[in-house]
């Protein structure tokens, strides 16, 4: 059986601003497993949030097709299936917060899904449990830190049992330590066997996923492995992108005339290259 | 235009059961012409600190004196802070009211009462150096350009009020990585080229490390460490018990010298970093 | 600050007031309100303070919690007190200079005060003891059996508790923005009143902005987590009533009938 979970055809949208309409995404035609861990990087403005709404039907193509578990998005039918499956998490944690207490807001998804009470609380102490923030299921979401309050939004999304998630630069404002929490409780999901598509502007955050897409002026300008991607730092340079720090060390030892292999992503591996060449 | 604190202490909701200790006996001398990069944990006391060099907020006890004038002496009018000490909040963008670019930046320069010329001058020259064109931009509604320029047309409105001293709280973050140099290097520039003490206040170590001189940490309300980013990050235990951590490039050369090559860790930039690993190998 | 305003802010305590369903409370509150506006004489004003005075010892929350509520409207009583003392009409008690005061009009201006005092702590008490968000739900399933409104009490409880959850946000926002602008120069202690109206115009803009951007961010993450108004939505906590609400419907009915009472004593005591 295929296990593609997100197909998108030569899809393009189209925005209204004042007199002629502005093309957000030109002729994209992306396909993503089920399991698969995926970034989109692209700089400000590339199109990487239309396409995140384009997979949850928070949008619809003005061209071609997108298919989220072999449903239609453009079918109305279809909408509350396809959020279902495909659940998103935005980036400014407050701004997608419902209730006054927390628990209320992670039961929010599986009510409007209609579930008997009792399965509703199953849900929301698994996923409480799930991002470690069982202990403040009774507290008021503006009293908590903006990683914690992240991590409840992420309850309040797996709660719903999606078999993908889209996380549109859901790390972007958060501090370190939340951003590390974040990133791991996205790394446990996809080792679970969600999938995970993750936005992000922060290159060291990437350095693990399965594949990366990068986005250009509405399109896809290339796609790869991280190895694959971070070998190229001027052509990212040029998309307004940069590498992590440990690539960009590796490479001007290379130019300085020592053998590290392209795409060396972590600091283990960039020392390990150093010591052989001892 | 320096700025010397002595013993600030800030207690928020004091003598309630919300009582918290936001900053315990804080002291520092900032030189003008500085370029400082403040570090630490969210909830540090790092955002409470700034607000008090220009007043926002009053300290439980201490003092604040910037250029010789105690900023919290009540005789000292908030106008005459302002003009000294600009800062910059995170998202500045949020803070854009007017009808047209020109009317927003020019609502500092307006509000400390300088001419139609002056303010006009001033104007162009903040969104110059924020590498806006003045021309192309000037009539725009703010609210139609992009997330970027917005923050730009933002930070104009502060320069254009000329201060010696200027405060950026995580000027960077949202911005791609690209836009993130971009603004380090228009800051750096500020410093640089026309004397403005930078007082930056970050979450990236890796920021700190590339672009100021002297750095501050703080942790727990307390400032623990305070030197060139040489001295601060040399004690890497010491930052990892607080839970920071120090830059890539220099936490490389730390696991190198482990590893038994004869190397000097003291470099923390990328560029200082690699040149010493070349050294050792004789490139 | 702003932030530290908590008249009526919900306050825990292990009572049964606490654990009765919402609606008993609101029902009963609605009552007592109803019966203090009924009540003709101090008598009534005695039987409603008794009822409070047990509701308070009852629900273990301290008195001067209770009382808080009525510090922001300690003028407007006074002034009600003054007012109905001086200028009631009636048999004359003490006459100082052009003033006179009367019997109808100390017992009229002390009626008045208790009415307002025990209106607002009564209230408060149902503030006090019950979560906001207990208190939309139960809300929202009154509002579901009056006719007309019964349509869209899903709506207005969402608005409600929408409403309750975004206040601390803006709150924040309003502090920060209000910081930025004063380092920007902006006055908001100018005593000219053009100016300082003028002042608030650097506040209000960005807050608008700011309001409608999050607004629209919430509706889409709504839609995202599969809202689509209250048709075929479930609830994690149902409400259901149980026998102390049963018994605290008798009690709180057996009480009014009580304060109703008192319209038939004629004894005065002013």
């Amino acid at each position: 059986m295929d296990n593609t979970i997100i197909k998108l055809e030569n899809v393009s949208f189209s925005y209204e601003s004042g007199d002629n309409p502005v093309k957000a995404l030109d002729d994209v035609s992306i396909s993503i497993n089920e399991g698969e861990f995926v970034a989109i990087v692209g700089k400000n403005g590339s199109g990487k949030s239309t396409l995140a709404k384009l997979l949850n039907a928070l949008l619809l193509p003005s061209e071609g097709v997108v298919l989220v578990d072999g449903m239609d998005t453009s079918d109305p039918e279809n909408t509350i299936a396809i959020r279902k499956a495909c659940a998103m998490v935005f980036q400014n944690p407050d701004n997608q917060m419902v209730a006054t207490i927390v628990e209320e807001d992670v039961a929010f998804g599986p009510e409007n899904l209609g579930l008997a009470p009792h399965k509703i609380r199953t849900r929301v102490d698994e996923s409480l449990k799930a991002v470690m923030m069982y202990e403040f299921k009774d507290q008021k979401p503006h009293q908590l830190s903006g990683g914690q309050k992240q991590r409840i939004t992420i309850a309040g999304v797996i709660a719903m049992h999606p078999k993908c998630i889209v996380f549109d630069e859901s790390t972007a404002m958060l501090d370190p330590a939340g951003r590390a929490d974040t990133l791991k409780i996205m790394h446990k999901l996809n080792d679970e066997g969600v999938t995970v598509i993750f936005i992000t502007h922060y290159m060291e955050e990437i350095t693990d996923a399965d594949r990366i897409i990068v986005m250009g002026d509405g399109k896809v300008v290339k796609e790869g492995t991280p190895k694959e991607i971070f070998a190229d730092s001027e052509g990212l340079k040029k998309l307004r992108l940069g590498v992590p720090e440990v690539v960009a060390l590796g490479d001007l030892l290379r130019e300085g005339g020592l053998d590290i292999p392209e795409g060396t992503l972590s600091e283990e591996e960039l020392v390990e290259a150093i010591c052989r060449l001892k | 235009m320096s700025i010397e604190v002595r013993n600030l202490t800030h207690i928020y909701s004091q003598g309630t059961v919300f009582e918290r200790i936001a900053l315990d006996n804080v002291s520092f001398d900032v030189g003008p012409r500085d370029f400082i990069g403040i570090i630490g944990h969210t909830g540090s006391g790092k955002s409470t600190l700034v607000q008090h060099i220009n007043r926002l907020l009053v300290p439980t006890s201490g003092t604040v004196i910037v250029n010789h004038i105690d900023i919290n002496d009540k005789k000292v009018p908030m106008k005459e802070i302002v003009r000294r000490v600009g800062i910059v909040f995170q998202y500045p963008e949020s803070q854009l009211f007017e009808e047209t670019v020109y009317k927003d930046v020019s609502f500092g320069p307006k509000n400390l009462g300088y001419d139609d010329e002056k303010t006009d001058f001033l104007v162009r020259q903040s969104l110059e150096i924020m590498g806006l064109n003045f021309e192309e931009i000037k009539d725009k509604s703010p609210f139609e350009l992009s997330g970027g320029q917005k923050r730009r047309v933002a930070i104009a409105g502060v320069i254009a009020m000329k201060p010696p001293i200027m405060i950026l709280d995580e000027p960077t973050s949202g911005l791609d990585p690209v836009g993130r140099e971009e603004m380090l290097n228009m800051i750096r520039d500020m410093n640089q080229e026309l004397g403005i003490c930078i007082l930056l206040v970050t979450h990236s170590m890796d920021d700190v490390a590339q672009y100021a001189d002297k750095i501050m940490v703080f942790s727990e309300g307390k400032l623990v460490k305070y030197g060139p980013p040489s001295e601060v990050f040399a004690d890497s235990q010491f930052l990892a018990n607080i839970r920071l951590d120090v830059p890539q490039s220099k936490s490389v050369l730390e696991r190198l010298k482990e590893k038994g090559f004869d190397i000097d860790t003291s470099s923390y930039t990328t560029k200082d970093a690699a040149r010493e690993i070349l050294r050792v190998f004789g490139k | 600050m702003i932030k530290d305003v908590v008249i009526g802010q919900y306050y825990p305590t292990d009572s049964v007031i606490h654990k009765l369903d919402p609606r008993t409370k609101i029902m009963a509150t609605l009552l007592y309100i109803v019966f203090l506006f009924l009540a003709s004489n101090i008598w009534g004003y005695f039987a409603a303070m008794f009822f409070l005075i047990v509701v308070v010892i009852i629900s273990k929350i301290p008195v001067g919690y209770v009382l808080r509520g009525i510090k922001g409207v300690v003028f407007i009583i006074l002034m009600t007190l003054v007012f109905n003392l001086l200028w009631t009409p009636g048999e004359a008690l003490y006459t100082i200079g052009p003033v006179t005061i009367t019997r109808e009009g100390v017992s009229a201006s002390i009626n008045m005060a208790l009415r307002l005092v025990l209106l607002i702590s009564g209230t408060s008490m149902m503030t006090l003891t019950t979560p906001t968000i207990q208190l939309t739900d139960g809300m929202e399933a009154l509002i579901k059996k009056v006719p007309f409104l019964g349509k869209v009490s899903h709506e207005i409880s969402m608005m409600m508790s929408i409403a309750l959850r975004f206040i601390p946000t803006l709150t924040e926002e309003l502090d920060r923005i209000m910081k930025a602008q004063k380092s920007r120069g902006a006055d908001f202690e100018s005593k000219n009143i053009v100016k300082r109206v003028k002042g608030y115009v650097p506040l209000l803009v960005p807050l608008f902005v700011s309001a409608f951007q999050r607004a629209n961010d919430l509706a889409m993450a709504m839609e995202a987590r599969c809202y689509h108004g209250g048709e075929g939505r479930t609830r994690l906590k149902i409400l259901r009533y149980e026998k102390r609400d049963r018994i605290a419907y008798a009690v709180v009915l057996f009480a009014m009938a009580g304060i109703f009472a008192t319209r038939f004593i004629t004894y005065r005591l002013i």
